[in-house]
């Protein structure tokens, strides 16, 4: 997987390309966090290049939302229908804020 | 029907080398991108189960996973000798709840359920065998 990311004028791009998953949710994680530990508390996930998501990466989502919680916005983006079939499933969809 | 035979080791690695066969098999058979990225989640989710729970030593072990098709009819297999774990009967999570108080165990197989059109699983010489089936719906 590869991730890159932004800055933009309220918010810290993130985008991910292919899937999120077992093997590379601790990756994101981790580059998430490293993001947050720099003082960076608005963070906008772009999916644009993911292809699914499993249960693995909602346990990012759910971990950088708590990180989050009070200090700033975790905002997700760009999902294709698969992903939020994901979302909705697992009755993430309504938890998060996504555009 | 012919099937796909790939045999993976206990490594988190090994989960994407076993997706990674699975989507091209199903790219191979033209199969929609939905449908692979649905058995994508569920190969995932189920090895990853196997992987981080199913071992009490820190040996090495083979899955072997089986793909057939008929039409647009996907089966898949996975048979592992990890303890006996019938994914069917795992309490099924609850996806009501809000997010401080959300855990994320069980929701890997809530997921599968979801999304697989039928699972079977049985106990067979100490071996557990769950097969997946998934129906491509793109007309």
């Amino acid at each position: 997987m590869r991730i890159t990311k932004k800055k933009a004028e309220n918010t810290t791009e993130v985008f991910a390309e292919g899937a999120i998953d077992t093997l590379s949710s601790p990756k994101l994680l981790a580059f998430i966090e490293e993001i947050i530990a720099s003082g960076e508390y608005n963070i906008t996930v772009d999916f644009k290049g993911v292809d699914y998501v499993s249960s693995a990466g909602l346990k990012v989502f759910l971990s950088v939302s708590r990180m989050l919680e009070g200090k700033g916005s975790l905002i997700l983006r760009n999902m294709n229908s698969r992903i939020k079939k994901v979302f909705d499933i697992t009755g993430f969809l309504p938890l998060f804020n996504i555009q | 029907m012919v099937a796909t035979t790939i045999i993976i080791k206990n490594k988190d690695e090994e989960i994407s080398k076993a997706v990674e066969s699975v989507r091209k098999y199903l790219k191979h058979k033209d199969f929609s991108e939905d449908c692979e990225c649905s058995l994508a989640v569920a190969f995932d989710e189920m090895l990853s189960n196997i992987i981080h729970h199913g071992y009490n030593d820190d040996s090495e072990h083979s899955i072997k996973i089986t793909l057939s098709s008929k039409g647009k009819d996907f089966i898949g297999t996975i048979e592992d000798d990890a303890v006996a774990f019938n994914p069917l009967l795992h309490p099924e999570a609850d996806t009501s709840l809000p997010l401080s108080e959300r855990k994320i165990g069980g929701l890997g197989i809530h997921l599968v359920r979801n999304m697989m059109d039928k699972m079977e699983y049985k106990r067979v010489q100490n071996k557990n065998v769950l097969t997946l089936f998934k129906k491509d719906e793109r007309v």
